[in-house]
């Protein structure tokens, strides 16, 4: 195990190793608990959030997103497969909902087409010149749609490649080809601005 | 500075996630686990009940308007002799006592339901 993934190992972004485990989560709440859904709340949230906003950049439409992906999950709990993982459940929910926006958006404008990069996306292209986050996130959002939601659940989901293609419903191989061509392009996109920030100076 | 595979890998897992807008989460529990249907003022027996009452008074009202107090003074005097009638048989009186006493003596009960075994039955 390389050295970056033990140190995702030993620091999740989801802390889901704390108390009790998403499946009981689901059950105590199909038994009434609603705390117990207010805890799955808790634990996702952000995550789900954080995806949305960077599938759509746009605060208000990633809240909107989030929020729904959370009462069509309570709502259809019921169906909800045991054995599944209730992350990739809320995640594939949330996406799915970005996917329908962003074809509203095409179908209503044609600022922003899913398969194509977005060169003039929003501030954070403007934020280049800081530091090494704002620098990655600014790269992350000239990406094309769809790299940039398998590159936003590697991080989200650890690095299981299984997750990320039942989420996007694409094969596994799918997912290896669009990650490998979106760190490709992150890795041109930062070193041009480092080399662009270097020749400034 | 050029961006390796393992920075780059570094630099994706150390990207913190995005802050959530104030107020998202209360506004998915208000409208999840806290969100209660708004009850209705009365209950539906009470509807019922009401609808009774008032189908009752109607109908009393039109016997009274079309043929006067006799008529529903009498139809009320037979009601009640029947009800007399039954209520003075031994039989009922008898089942009205024993059903009364069978509920005091429930009343008087504290049952305490003890768990199985985690479910499991022999």
């Amino acid at each position: 195990m390389t050295s970056v993934a033990a140190a995702v190992m030993e620091a999740p972004l989801i802390d889901t190793a704390t108390t009790v485990d998403d499946q009981t989560l689901v059950a105590e709440t199909l038994a009434g608990r609603g705390e117990a859904f207010g805890t799955l709340v808790e634990r996702y949230d952000r995550a789900v959030y954080h995806l949305a906003y960077r599938t759509l950049h746009d605060a208000e439409e990633a809240r909107d997103v989030a929020q729904e992906a959370f009462f069509k999950a309570f709502r259809s709990l019921r169906t909800f497969r045991p054995g599944a993982k209730f992350s990739t459940w809320i995640f594939s929910i949330a996406y799915h909902a970005c996917c329908d926006r962003l074809s509203r958006r095409k179908r209503y404008s044609s600022e922003e087409l899913p398969d194509r990069a977005d060169p003039g996306a929003g501030p954070e292209q403007e934020a280049i010149a800081g530091d090494d986050a704002r620098r990655l996130r600014a790269a992350i959002a000239r990406l094309p749609e769809k790299y940039r939601a398998v590159i936003t659940l590697y991080h989200l989901q650890s690095r299981q490649y299984d997750e990320i293609a039942q989420v996007l419903e694409i094969p596994i191989g799918t997912v290896k080809t669009h990650l490998f061509r979106a760190k490709e392009q992150l890795r041109r996109m930062l070193n041009e601005t480092a080399t662009g920030d270097h020749n400034e100076l | 500075m050029n961006y390796s595979d393992s920075d780059l890998e570094r630099a994706l897992f150390n990207l913190p996630l995005e802050e959530t807008p104030d107020g998202m989460r209360a506004s998915i529990l208000a409208h999840t686990v806290y969100h209660r249907h708004a009850l209705p003022a009365i209950k539906t027996w009470e509807v019922w009940l009401i609808g009774g009452c008032l189908a009752a008074i109607a109908w009393l009202m039109v016997l009274v308007l079309r043929e006067g107090f006799t008529p529903v003074i009498s139809t009320l005097n037979s009601i009640g002799d029947v009800i007399l009638y039954v209520v003075s048989q031994p039989s009922t009186v008898l089942w009205i006592a024993v059903g009364g006493a069978a509920a005091v003596w429930l009343s008087h009960l504290s049952p305490v339901i003890v768990p199985s075994k985690s479910g499991v039955r022999r």
